[in-house]
């Protein structure tokens, strides 16, 4: 394991888009599995090429939504039906038709929140620090240069075999990453 | 790299981006206006912050008077009892449509030319949100207590009335609101991560690091964002669809003729798109030049929106088309009317007139490339085009309560000078709001710039786009 | 196209063929037995289903050129297939002429005040004459893409490129003819079948309608032509059968949009010249089948195009798709039938010979014009870096 127990990783810098696309490609390839890019927008495939499960996200959603569908819908049912009748120009108690619209208000406020909040909270954010911003440089992470970060906990981590292979991929810069 | 002052003269373009542009130009180009010194803020800046507060002002003076004077104040009446309020309230919101429109189903239908204009637009959709969302609140008589309106237990014991669409403009309104804000935000945190890595101060640093909260752009947190713009921007086009449709069944479901008409939801929709996109370019214009944003938002997007404006303009048409249409054949007398009464009626004719004007007449320039290529043009008639979507909602409030079914029961409408200084004053809301954002936010999306220019750089031009420069070439148009 | 590809198509041409004659047979007989009256509702009914196929197909062709993008250019030769059908179903329109006093005698022998004043509209020779207004229009357009779509073939590929820029452009021009004609088409051959109700909405019901079924055939025209055809195979990846599918889905939602506005506004105002429509179809005859289209026409098909996998699976698309076009057919039923007061169980079997009757004609007429050019647009620019995975 490491050598360092402050290390937290070996991080390459490199500045293009396609060369962290390969870069994470072959570091897969070598077997290692914690490891992590950092870019400055969304790259296409990237994630495929560092190992990276495809999120759950969109069924989390679902769930959501159709839980605020079913409560949009109960509250004006409950209300207006059950808990205090109230006929209005004849209607039936249960006017579904007219209940449409506030229900599918409360389908969507449901699963909005729902998508934007579980992504924050699956990334970890709001959080005000993390190791990844002790490497140098690494303000261009959001202006214009790729980050590929393998991390100590590693089960194939080796510093020195690390840092040759990060090396041998072309970086524009190698570097040691404490916590 | 462009510099504000004193820049090398830029030539204009009609590519969506403009090959010559790095991942760091387009940062730099951005955020440069965001990170100027308070005081070296340009003077422009000044006089429009200084206007739109003094508008701001005017709006506060018209609030407080009418919380302490009542309803009274305005002009509103009985047949009349909406007059201005809800002519405005359906003017500011259908503005915010096109906002959501351009992030939202322009992302779905992969049209790469929204990405530099959607951070604006989204602005634009909250802050005429918030001045939308105002007024019928304001209206109420007695604001105070707007929260009857929404379902909580109460010691009444009492609940809304569910099957009225007002309560429904409750529901789609606060919801449009906050995930109109919730989608900015999150479209915002990456570039605001941008921004603190940029900062020169510790202020700047704090201020931007608290609000991109902690964002460090990991492939993984990447790869969840995207799902979840994505799934944000698929919920929010039914949303907005939603939204202008319930506005319209408030009339729509009466049984008022001018008002009882199946039509209405989807032209309404349209309606709003028609003005907002009129409002984007109103916006987008002034701010290109002053920011000195043409590499980014070039004539290409303004070509675009312009377009667009054309398309939905023709649908409203239709809708005015398909609603005398209707009243003529609906064969009722009350119908027929109202029909005759909307396009001839001595009082309120000319508004009629003036409206076909503004969103039929007006807008047909428009299928010409070299008027929309043309800013000033596009300007001009964009502003033409914010009249005669208003006039549209003063027709359709207005001129159909006045006349409706008995004539024992008919009566005028005269806006009083209380009216009329709360709609100048909810442009001062909207300004003062817009004022701020473009000088403390970034106005386009860097993140999304730089993903278009990665995602540019790997795919040959489209044919229709060699076509395209071609034929502007010949004409003489910028290519 | 290969020999294979285009015998397969033969034998669909002679097996619609047979089909039609077979319903329409079926249906002649059952218009002796049981008195001409059902004959010409079923015949309106599936007259409707099949021309809107076409429309649909028409409309679709306009918004590809429109939108450009290479999914377009993929399904556009079926969809000038579809759109060649219709100087068929203008033949087809004829025997609605001589059922005209069957189906539209409400208008033509007003007897209410309400309608008598509307026959200034209403009337037979203005609705001939705008019958054959709108096919005539309709034709001229379905051929004018055609015939450029051909001569596209047999040109280099910069003129092909612009003639598809010039189609692009006038494709616009189209689709504003196509909805002004469609409007008032609706009113006339539908909803004046009740000539008290009156809804803005109600052709754009229609029209939607419309180009959800197009959508639909051409799901499954492109999977049964990708399983016979290698360059085909080739192009329909799964990311462009994805785009297909997120059209069926928006195309869903924006007719469940439209129909439920059309619901509450005329449920709520509640104004005796319309309301009867809905009393109707809210009747309990036949709110089983409002209830069916709530949940299996919308909710149901929703749901399932809501996965990523559904839309980039072909079978599994297909099957939605086919779903989705038998809910059509019960839509149409919904919006058409309950105007002519059946009495006992709504569904006649004449509905159904004629609904296969006139589906083999179109199918026939559809299998000779697409197997009369290359599957594909040779010059389409569209398809030149196709290749790549992008749409």
């Amino acid at each position: 394991m490491s050598e360092a127990a402050n290390l937290y990783g070996v991080v390459a810098k490199f500045g293009s888009p396609e060369t962290i696309l390969a870069a994470a490609q072959q570091t897969k390839d070598a077997g290692y599995e914690n490891i992590e890019a950092y870019t400055p927008f969304y790259i296409e495939g990237l994630d495929d090429n560092l190992g990276h499960a495809p999120t759950r996200l969109g069924w989390v959603v679902l769930m959501m939504g159709i839980t605020g569908l079913l409560t949009g819908f109960f509250i004006q049912y409950w209300s207006n039906a059950v808990f205090y009748p109230l006929n209005i120009g004849g209607k039936p108690l249960n006017s579904w038709p007219n209940f449409i619209v506030i229900t599918f208000e409360c389908t969507v406020l449901f699963s909005a929140f729902t998508a934007g909040l579980f992504m924050l909270g699956r990334n970890g954010l709001p959080r005000p620090y993390h190791p990844i911003f002790n490497t140098p440089g690494f303000e261009d992470a959001t202006r214009d240069k790729f980050f590929l970060c393998i991390e100590s906990k590693d089960e194939n981590f080796e510093l020195e075999k690390v840092k040759s292979f990060l090396s041998g991929l072309n970086p524009e810069d190698v570097a040691e990453v404490d916590y | 790299m462009a510099s504000i002052s004193g820049k090398p003269p830029f030539k204009e373009t009609n590519r969506v981006i403009v090959k010559s542009e790095t991942f760091a130009s387009i940062d730099d180009s951005v955020n440069k206006p965001i990170e100027t010194a308070p005081f070296k803020t340009p003077l422009w800046w000044w006089i429009g912050f200084f206007m739109a507060a003094s508008l701001l002002g005017v709006y506060l003076v018209t609030i407080t008077m009418l919380i302490t004077k009542g309803i009274g104040i305005f002009g509103n009446n009985q047949p009349v009892a909406w007059g201005f309020p809800i002519i405005n309230f359906v003017w500011w919101i259908g503005i915010g449509h096109a906002g959501t429109l351009i992030s939202a189903a322009l992302l779905l239908f992969r049209q790469p030319w929204r990405t530099s204009i959607n951070r604006a637009a989204e602005a634009m959709t909250i802050f005429a949100v918030v001045c939308a969302g105002l007024y019928p609140i304001l209206h109420l008589g007695r604001p105070w207590v707007f929260y009857w309106l929404a379902p909580y237990p109460n010691t009444f014991g009492l609940f809304p009335q569910f099957r009225s669409p007002l309560d429904w403009d409750l529901f789609a309104i606060s919801t449009y609101a906050s995930v109109s804000i919730l989608f900015w935000y999150i479209g915002l945190v990456p570039d605001f991560a941008t921004l603190r890595d940029r900062a020169r101060n510790t202020f700047m640093q704090w201020f931007y690091s608290l609000l991109s909260l902690g964002w460090n752009g990991s492939a993984k947190a990447w790869q969840r964002y995207m799902r979840a713009y994505l799934i944000l921007a698929a919920l929010s086009f039914p949303l907005v669809l939603s939204v202008h449709s319930t506005i319209a069944m408030d009339f729509a479901v009466g049984q008022l003729p001018g008002w009882n008409n199946t039509i209405m939801p989807p032209y309404f929709v349209a309606g709003a798109v028609f003005a907002g996109f009129a409002m984007v370019n109103i916006l987008a214009i002034p701010l290109r030049k002053a920011f000195g944003l043409e590499r980014l938002i070039t004539y290409r997007h303004i070509d675009n929106s312009s377009k667009l404006m054309l398309a939905t303009g023709m649908i409203v048409v239709y809708g005015y088309a398909v609603e005398l249409f209707m009243a003529w054949y609906s064969g009722v007398e009350f119908e027929r009317y109202m029909a005759f009464n909307r396009v001839l009626g001595t009082d309120h004719g000319w508004a009629f007139a003036l409206l076909i004007f503004c969103n039929l007449i007006a807008i047909q320039p428009l299928w010409s490339k070299r008027v929309r290529q043309n800013m000033t043009m596009v300007f001009i008639i964009s502003i033409i085009v914010s009249i005669g979507m208003w006039l549209e909602r003063y027709v359709i409030v207005v001129v159909t309560l006045t006349k409706d079914f008995l004539p024992g029961s008919w009566g005028d409408y005269v806006a009083t000078f209380w009216d009329y200084s709360m709609y100048l004053g909810s442009f001062g809301l909207f300004f003062t709001l817009w004022f701020l954002f473009i000088r403390l936010l970034p106005s386009i999306a860097t993140s999304e710039m730089k993903e278009l220019q990665h995602h540019d750089s790997h795919h040959g031009s489209d044919y229709y786009e060699e076509q395209r420069a071609e034929e502007f070439s010949k004409k003489g148009l910028p290519v | 196209m290969t020999n294979i590809l285009s015998a397969k198509l033969g034998r669909l041409q002679m097996t619609g063929l047979v089909l039609g004659a077979i319903g329409i047979i079926v249906a002649i007989i059952m218009a002796f037995v049981s008195g001409g009256q059902g004959f010409f509702q079923s015949y309106l009914y599936a007259f409707l289903f099949w021309t809107g196929l076409a429309l649909g197909c028409l409309i679709l062709l306009f918004v590809q050129h429109m939108a450009g993008g290479s999914w377009g250019a993929m399904i556009r030769r079926p969809l000038e297939a579809g759109a060649m059908v219709l100087p068929v179903m203008a033949l087809l329109f004829i025997p609605i002429l001589f059922g005209m006093g069957n189906l539209y005698s409400d208008w033509l022998h007003p007897h209410s005040e309400l309608v008598e004043a509307k026959i200034a509209y209403l009337n037979r020779p203005f609705f001939i004459i705008r019958s054959v207004i709108y096919f005539a229009i309709w034709i001229f357009g379905a051929w004018y893409f055609f015939s450029a779509s051909s001569k596209q073939d047999k040109v280099d590929s910069h003129e092909g490129g612009r003639i598809g820029f010039s189609l692009k452009r006038t494709a616009t021009f189209w689709i504003v003819i196509y909805i002004l004609t469609m409007t008032f088409a609706g009113v006339d051959w539908a909803m004046s079948l009740k000539p008290e109700f009156f809804s803005g909405m109600y052709s754009v019901i229609l029209m939607i309608g419309q180009a959800i079924s197009a959508m639909c055939l051409m799901i499954f025209v492109m999977v049964y032509l990708a399983n016979n055809d290698k360059e085909i195979d080739a192009l329909l990846t799964s990311k462009r059968l994805q785009d297909l599918g997120n059209f069926l889905m928006a195309f869903t939602l924006f007719w469940a949009y439209t129909s439920f506005s059309q619901i509450i506004i005329i449920w709520s105002n509640n104004i005796v010249e319309t309301n009867p429509y809905y009393l109707l179809r809210f009747s309990a005859a036949w709110q089983v089948v409002g209830y069916f289209l709530l949940i299996f026409g919308f909710f149901a098909p929703f749901v399932i195009l809501f996965s990523r996998w559904v839309k980039r699976k072909r079978r599994a698309l297909v099957m939605v798709a086919i779903w989705a076009v038998l809910v059509r057919m019960v839509d149409l039923f919904y919006i058409v039938i309950p105007n002519f007061s059946r009495e006992g169980f709504p569904l006649a079997l004449s509905d159904v010979a004629l609904l296969v009757g006139i589906g083999g004609i179109w199918i026939a007429a559809f299998a000779y014009w697409l197997k009369s050019r290359p599957i594909l647009p040779l010059n389409d620019p569209r398809l030149a870096h196709a290749g790549g995975h992008h749409g």
